[in-house]
């Protein structure tokens, strides 16, 4: 089903679409290997019993790993784990003695009691004679049946209906700029500049099919940018429209607003109407208008997607515009602020820090939050969607996910990478190209 | 062109089972992908048949009497036309030259031959790597019953076949893909025969724009009428296997061509032959 141009394809996408994606000051090491080694001479495994290392319950989280010792003599000592909760607190911690001769390998099972559900990190360890070291994961327990302890709004809908009507009484005034360029092979591209909510004009890059005719009506792939000044590039396809739309004070957006990196997530923060990403939605939305606006189009067949930002925007706006048919979202930020209280991680030091400055109650800012919780948005979206997860990812963690994930009430598809961070492998974009041509009846 | 392409493979499939197409009638599909809505597949093949042996009731082989040979020329005209998602039409229709000849004469039956109108479901998918679709086709003949004319069993018929179809990458550009269909056709006269049928087909691409596929396909046809006739596209009960390699070539991103060779295996009451075919395929 595919070829060599197919798989190009999706490998831009997911190379643009993640390097775009993580706020870079926000980039932290984490221990995200599958193996630890020393020299290569002791080699550390560890892999969950079940492959998303998504436990139930009533059952044992279980660890098998693998010790391989390369050395010319035996190693000894134990194998263990220990287990934290989300604020690092041990619940428990137990190890089991382990001999390996030279030149071997063996293979041990860890079995962690079972737990009540909710996410847990896990710290598998080796200390036999030559070789320390550990390894961290995170594990999840039923999941599912995660919720969020606050609840939305009572006007969230009205103050979204609210910046829609405001959004449509500006004339978009779009201009569909030829980029002779920046054309490929069979694609043209154009640059659009449309005027937006509060008169900020946005840009993005349309790629077209040179070969398209003049019936044919173009299955829709809108594309929304991750965090971080640099925004999204154009992205190239056949047989499809590409909108890579750069909402305000991204990429070619800056016009009038132009906030540092860190920054943009505290611009206006604490004035709900005046938050810099009600715009960024509103831009969303107008984005979609200018779709809308065009009659070589398939309006019926538009898949909205986006990684981190661009996945909280990608669901905000499937949530409040019912004119996207697919939504797909990795890694996507936002969910749940308020059981981020005392993170030290972005997005929550970003606010602590820019309510210290400004002399601002934090708690002033999580109201303003709630309006623009993803776990708020996530209810109303019924299109098809697809999301995909990294369990160790410290900018979308997997618990504010599952918050936002548990309050979906469409149809949609889960990807869950035990492994990964803020990231997604290249495989997800296969199956999302996949899933779009079978959805949007493209082969 | 980035996610579409299943196109260029879809149209492949329809090469390599179309250019299988015998003087039997057999009728071609893409396997158990649509095809887009409003977009129209059309295929025109020109085949050459020729048998000179033949395998007896018991499938020993022997030559024809008389020293006798069989063969066929035919043009048909293929086309699918994506009516929904999940929807495809199809109609074909075919044009054939039966030649029969040996040390007493020759006879020559040439006409339109059981043209096929019907459609083509899609039902369901395996993540999406391997798709599912049902296949329903009535069979219309399109000869008199005449001497000059008669090139098949002038009798109405229907054709219903289950159809799976994935692919799969090789790495680098190349990429593979396989179709597996089995099904039934009746034919409405009174001794008119069943037949069971399936094909196997698997392809590579080899690059962009180059690829070379092989495919199986038999036929049971059972009838109380088990007469053996020269021209082979009068007989009822026999069976046969067929292996063929094609290779293909995309031209554009709508327009291919497929040269095909296919040799009779194995068989009962038929002729051994082979048939060698060219393929015009174009999307709309």
């Amino acid at each position: 089903m595919y070829n060599g141009y197919l798989k190009i394809f999706y490998q831009t996408l997911f190379f643009i679409l993640i390097v775009s994606s993580a706020p870079s000051f926000a980039k932290e090491g984490k221990n995200v290997k599958n193996t630890t080694q020393v020299e290569d001479d002791v080699v550390f495994t560890a892999e969950p019993e079940k492959k998303e290392a998504i436990f139930e319950s009533h059952e044992k989280i279980v660890y098998n790993v693998n010790v391989r010792n390369n050395l010319g003599e035996e190693q000894a000592g134990k194998v263990g784990y220990v287990l934290l909760d989300l604020q690092d607190k041990v619940i428990k911690q137990d190890g089991i003695d382990v001999k390996v001769g030279k030149k071997t390998d063996k293979n041990f099972t860890l079995k962690i009691p079972a737990q009540s559900p909710g996410f847990y990190k896990v710290q598998l360890t080796i200390n036999v004679t030559d070789y320390d070291d550990t390894i961290r994961r995170v594990v999840g327990v039923d999941p599912k049946k995660i919720k969020s302890e606050t609840s939305k709004p009572g006007d969230f809908d009205q103050f979204w209906q609210n910046a829609r009507d405001t959004l449509a009484m500006i004339p978009m005034e779009a201009k569909v700029i030829p980029q002779p360029a920046l054309d490929r092979d069979n694609s043209n591209c154009y640059l659009v500049e449309l005027k937006s909510y509060e008169h900020y004009t946005i840009r993005g890059w349309l790629t077209l099919p040179k070969d398209r005719t003049k019936r044919e009506k173009l299955p829709v792939w809108f594309i929304l940018p991750g965090y971080g000044p640099r925004g999204v590039k154009p992205i190239y396809g056949d047989d499809l429209a590409i909108f890579c739309l750069n909402v305000r004070g991204v990429g070619n957006s800056k016009d009038k607003i132009n906030p540092t990196e860190e920054g943009y997530v505290t611009t206006n923060i604490e004035n709900r109407y005046k938050y810099i990403y009600r715009g960024v939605i509103m831009d969303c939305l107008r984005g979609l208008d200018f779709i809308a606006s065009r009659p070589d189009f398939d309006l019926n067949n538009i898949l909205c997607s986006g990684a981190s930002m661009g996945g909280y925007l990608a669901i905000a706006t499937s949530s409040l515009d019912k004119r996207v048919k697919l939504c797909s979202a990795n890694n996507p930020v936002f969910s749940d602020y308020r059981s981020l209280m005392g993170s030290k991680e972005w997005p929550m030091k970003s606010f602590v820090k820019y309510t210290s400055q400004k002399r601002i109650p934090l708690s002033r800012v999580m109201n303003n939050l709630d309006y623009y919780d993803l776990k708020n948005f996530a209810p109303n979206m019924k299109c098809k969607s697809l999301v995909g997860i990294g369990l160790l990812d410290n900018l979308a963690p997997p618990y504010n996910q599952y918050v936002m994930i548990n309050s979906l009430t469409n149809k949609n598809k889960l990807f869950v990478y035990p492994n990964l961070a803020h990231e997604v492998p290249e495989q997800i974009y296969k199956y999302l190209s996949n899933w779009m041509m079978d959805e949007f009846g493209m082969f | 062109m980035p996610t579409k392409n299943i196109n260029p493979i879809v149209v492949k499939i329809l090469a390599i089972v179309f250019v299988s197409c015998t003087f039997l009638g057999q009728q071609a599909h893409a396997g158990a992908w649509p095809v887009r809505p409003g977009k129209v597949l059309v295929s025109l093949t020109g085949s050459y048949f020729k048998a000179s042996r033949l395998w007896d009731r018991k499938g020993k082989s022997s030559a024809y009497a008389d020293s006798g040979s069989f063969n066929s020329k035919g043009l048909y005209l293929y086309s699918e036309i994506g009516a929904s998602r999940v929807f495809t039409v199809i109609v074909s229709v075919p044009y054939v030259s039966n030649t029969y000849s040996d040390t007493r004469g020759k006879s020559t039956q040439s006409s339109f031959g059981d043209a096929e109108v019907g459609g083509r479901v899609y039902l369901a998918n395996i993540n999406f790597k391997f798709y599912f679709a049902i296949q329903g086709t009535v069979i219309v003949p399109l000869y008199s019953d005449s001497p000059t004319q008669n090139v098949g069993y002038q009798s109405l018929g229907t054709d219903l076949r289950l159809v799976g179809s994935g692919s799969g990458s090789l790495g680098g550009d190349k990429s593979c893909y396989y179709t597996i269909e089995i099904g039934g056709r009746q034919y409405a006269t009174g001794n008119g025969p069943f037949q069971l049928r399936s094909t196997v087909s698997y392809g590579i691409n080899l690059d962009k724009k180059d690829q070379l596929a092989f495919s199986g396909s038999g036929v049971l046809s059972q009838s109380s009428d088990k007469a053996f006739r020269g021209n082979l596209s009068q007989n009822k009960d026999f069976s046969y296997v067929q292996a063929s390699i094609s290779a293909g070539r995309s031209f554009t991103k709508n327009f291919s061509v497929f040269l095909a060779y296919n040799q009779f295996v194995v068989g009962r009451n038929t002729g051994i032959g082979s048939n060698v075919s060219l393929s015009l395929i174009n999307k709309f």
